[in-house]
């Protein structure tokens, strides 16, 4: 006979075999034993939790020979053939490939014939979550009053995705994750069973990374039976890829105590042995747990390194290169560390030293903005009127208030204008001069607006908006430079002085943004009309 | 080829072959890992060997590999795979993450219960993006980076060169356990552009601001690309820190030493670590369809500005 996989050969034939989810047997026992069946069934719940096992063994107590009975026979011809897969009674539909309309209609037809050596004819909807709206809705009359002879059971791992309309008319039985202990005993007897031998710590470790499921813990048992004749923790670590909990052990010891060069040692002794990084970083952080619960870890720093390192398995699921996301983490980690950030700064009147010069560079700061607030005032007014005669105040006027003048332009009807120039930008006012740069490739809306019908109503809108009389003069970018940049650099030059700031922070969002705001200058040869305060 | 030529993946390895001498191979595997780190290779090999013990009337079906795997494919496979062989019937399904949820769900029943001598084989890059009721029902072999030591032997050989070589080894190492990367370094240009990207990191932090960004405008639109370069950001700044820190490991840059020693002074710990933050940041923003040139500038100048110079 062909070889069949652990958790197909040993699914539980009877109640008595099933493991867990005891209040939902007992419930079904009684129903057998007392005759009130109901018409249909809706079981729920996670992967390998025993749906279709159950619903195989009630399907039997419904039909056995002797029944309906809470323990069928498993002897009598139809036991034997809902365990075989062949009875003509028991219909095993995978809901998931005939879960359209027409399938259904064919089920609806089908389940006017009566049962053939049986009492009941039942049908198992596996995946029942799949069936199509249409399909769910073509079910609701058979549902609510099937002929006597029928039984559903639905088993579903999304009850969530059914219609009410389904759930209301279903009895629903909800099928927990398997504890621990469970899943344990459960290993065991099928290890004795099948003759492996293997230690008790091993299926425990097998059991807790089976998630609860049942067929996953038997998988993972097939693979460790394949890989060692005894099945050892160190066995189940190698198949799944643990790291050994001293190295957990280790690692947690040398980032809390901040040793650097330790920690990336061992990150990158379990990369070369193909352990499982995000594995070994969430072991970690059950080990910070532990700590901090014990109370052997100081709370701060245990939290930060747990925060760290769930942000790196994170990151290490989407990264090409786990072992870099992790050894990030842990020098992350290590220099939050205040014993190992002491070094740095040396003897306490260094110490002393950097703290006054950080009083300086603050006054200093203070000192600059009491001075910036004036200014601030000024071009507020300056807002209100244009300057009459200095071209820097000038400058910056028709910079700052150039969508005002365009629009201005379309206010008078004059469209056009307004279309070449948005095109260009206003550059510098030098005497009466205005001048407006032009990228190269819009040379066509430069000779356009330099055409005299063109230039004259603009000249003129212009002289009223500035409030003297200006001339309008053209120019390709690349022909000048832009006082803008000019005053952006020296700007950005003063940002790489060493001051320290107060708060880094916040020092560090506003240069950021505004070497971002040059960037786009620089990139796309934009201007700078408002920019929004920083809080 | 067999069993025992497969690189680096013990573990999977010795699983099928001692199901294989005993008979007791399960009707559905799952292999995931990396790109290259020998899935679909492994999953042949055990095929052929099926194919062998199963006799002439044994068949091999292959799905997936391009595109995503759709119902009606699924449907097919079904009525193909319900009808019982003489000899063994194996179903490859490469990348199974691309199985639509429809598709995966009309694929559970037949792949819990096959008819005998029905063998599936899946393979996945991205195992976390599969449905869960599917992974459960296959027996899950996770195939491991190779180390870079397997890479290196392996890669002389294929190249017949030295594993002293340095080609050889700095490849071994930037391959990321993958021998399908190891061999892509050593066939195209891929070492000349990491060359390329870290001669323009070097200027980054003495340049001028403009020239900061003149740089950030020498990069190629090309979005595929660009994740491998941010990589090389990634690991540059990596490499900035372990030395700085005077860590004793391998590096990812070998051949730059002096470079590193002398840009790593220029930046306080704190900084590299915002750098790096924005590397990240970045590369989600360009996988985000950000404009390229300007998350490059953004973060060239942020490199820029963390420079002590």
């Amino acid at each position: 006979m062909a070889y069949v996989s652990l958790y197909r050969k040993w699914r539980p034939q009877t109640f008595a075999d099933v493991v867990g989810q005891e209040s939902i047997v007992t419930t079904l026992k009684n129903s057998l034993e007392a005759g009130r069946i109901s018409h249909a069934y809706l079981f729920a719940g996670p992967r390998g939790t025993g749906k279709t096992t159950v619903a195989r063994i009630f399907a039997k107590g419904l039909n056995c020979e002797t029944g309906p009975t809470a323990a069928p026979c498993g002897t009598c011809g139809e036991c034997q053939a809902i365990a075989s897969g062949t009875s003509m009674n028991v219909v095993e539909i995978d809901g998931a490939s005939n879960r359209r309309i027409d399938d259904v209609r064919e089920l609806r037809g089908e389940v006017q014939f009566t049962p053939i050596n049986a009492r009941y004819k039942v049908y198992i909807i596996d995946e029942v979550h799949m069936l199509t709206t249409e399909a769910f809705n073509a079910l609701l009359k058979t549902l609510e009053e099937p002929p006597a002879h029928v039984v559903f059971i639905f088993a579903t791992t999304d009850p969530h995705k059914l219609p009410l309309t389904i759930l209301s008319r279903v009895q629903r039985y909800d099928f927990g994750r398997f504890s621990t202990a469970d899943v344990v005993s459960r290993l065991s007897t099928v290890a004795k069973l099948e003759e492996f031998s293997a230690q008790g710590e091993a299926l425990g470790l097998i059991a807790e990374h089976a998630g609860g499921s049942m067929r996953d813990a038997l998988s993972i048992l097939e693979k460790c039976a394949a890989f060692a004749e005894q099945i050892s923790v160190d066995a189940v670590a190698e198949v799944l890829g643990i790291a050994p909990a001293e190295q957990i052990e280790r690692f947690t010891k040398h980032v809390i105590e901040g040793s650097r060069s330790e920690a990336l040692q061992i990150i990158n002794h379990l990369y070369d042995q193909g352990k499982d990084l995000s594995q070994f970083a969430v072991g970690v952080m059950a080990r910070l747990r532990q700590g901090i619960l014990e109370g052997s870890l100081e709370d701060g720093k245990a939290i930060q390194a747990i925060e760290t390192l769930a942000a790196s398995v994170r990151d290490m699921r989407f990264s090409p290169d786990p072992r870099i996301v992790l050894e990030l983490a842990a020098l992350k980690i290590t220099s939050d560390v205040p014993v190992a950030a002491v070094p740095e700064g040396g003897k306490l009147e260094e110490q002393v030293r950097k703290l006054e010069q950080q009083v300086a560079a603050l006054q200093a700061q203070l000192a600059k903005e009491r001075k910036a607030a004036p200014t601030e005032e000024k071009r507020a007014a300056a807002k209100i009127k244009a300057p009459k005669t200095d071209d820097v105040e000038s400058t910056a006027f028709l910079i700052d208030n150039w969508l005002e003048f365009l629009s201005r332009l379309r206010s008078e009807r004059l469209m056009q204008c307004e279309a070449f120039l948005r095109e260009g930008s206003p550059v510098e006012v030098k005497g009466d001069q205005v001048i407006v740069a032009f990228p190269r490739d819009r040379g066509f809306h430069k000779a356009s607006i330099e055409q005299e019908d063109h230039r004259e109503p603009t000249q003129r809108v212009l002289s009223k908006f500035m409030g003297r009389q200006v001339r309008l003069e053209c120019v390709f970018q690349d022909e000048t430079e832009s006082p803008a940049e000019r005053g952006g650099e020296a700007k950005a030059e003063e940002q790489v002085q060493p001051a320290q700031p107060a708060s880094p922070q916040q020092e560090q969002g506003n240069s950021a943004s505004e070497d971002f705001l040059k960037a786009s200058m620089e990139m796309f040869g934009g201007r700078i009309i408002s920019k929004p305060k920083q809080n | 080829m067999t069993l025992d030529q497969i690189i680096g993946q013990a573990v999977p390895v010795s699983i099928l072959k001692r199901a294989l001498s005993t008979n007791s191979l399960g009707h559905a595997y799952l292999f995931s890992g990396e790109e290259g780190v020998g899935k679909e290779t492994t999953a042949r090999v055990v095929a052929e060997e099926l194919a062998k013990q199963g006799g002439p009337l044994s068949s091999l079906h292959v799905l997936g590999g391009e595109g995503s795997i759709k119902i009606e494919d699924i449907r097919q496979l079904r009525q193909s795979a319900s009808l019982a062989s003489a000899g063994n019937t194996v179903w490859l399904i490469l990348d199974a993450d691309r199985l639509t949820p429809e598709a995966g769900n009309a694929l559970l029943k037949t792949l819990e219960e096959p008819v005998p001598g029905t063998h599936f084989f899946l393979t996945t890059t991205k195992v976390q993006s599969m449905l869960p009721t599917i992974v459960s029902r296959c027996q899950h072999l996770q195939f491991r980076r190779i180390p870079e030591e397997e890479i290196c032997q392996w890669l002389a050989k294929q190249t017949q060169q030295s594993p002293a070589d340095e080609r050889i080894r700095t490849i071994s190492r930037l391959a990321q356990g993958s021998l399908g990367k190891a061999l892509a370094y050593w066939k195209g240009s891929l070492l000349e552009e990491r060359e390329t990207v870290i001669s323009k990191l070097i200027q980054v932090p003495r340049a001028s601001y403009p020239a900061v960004l003149g740089l950030s405008q020498t990069w190629p639109e090309d979005r595929e690309k660009i994740h491998q370069e941010l990589q090389v950001f990634l690991e540059w700044h990596r490499d900035l820190l372990t030395v700085k820190n005077g860590i004793d490991l391998p590096l990812y840059n070998p051949g730059y030493e002096r470079q590193l020693k002398e840009i790593s002074a220029l930046y306080t710990n704190d900084t590299l670590f915002v750098i790096i933050e924005k590397i990240v940041e970045m590369g989600k923003a360009i996988a985000g369809n950000g404009r390229i040139r300007f998350c490059l500038g953004y973060l060239l100048l942020m490199m820029k500005r963390g420079a002590l110079t």
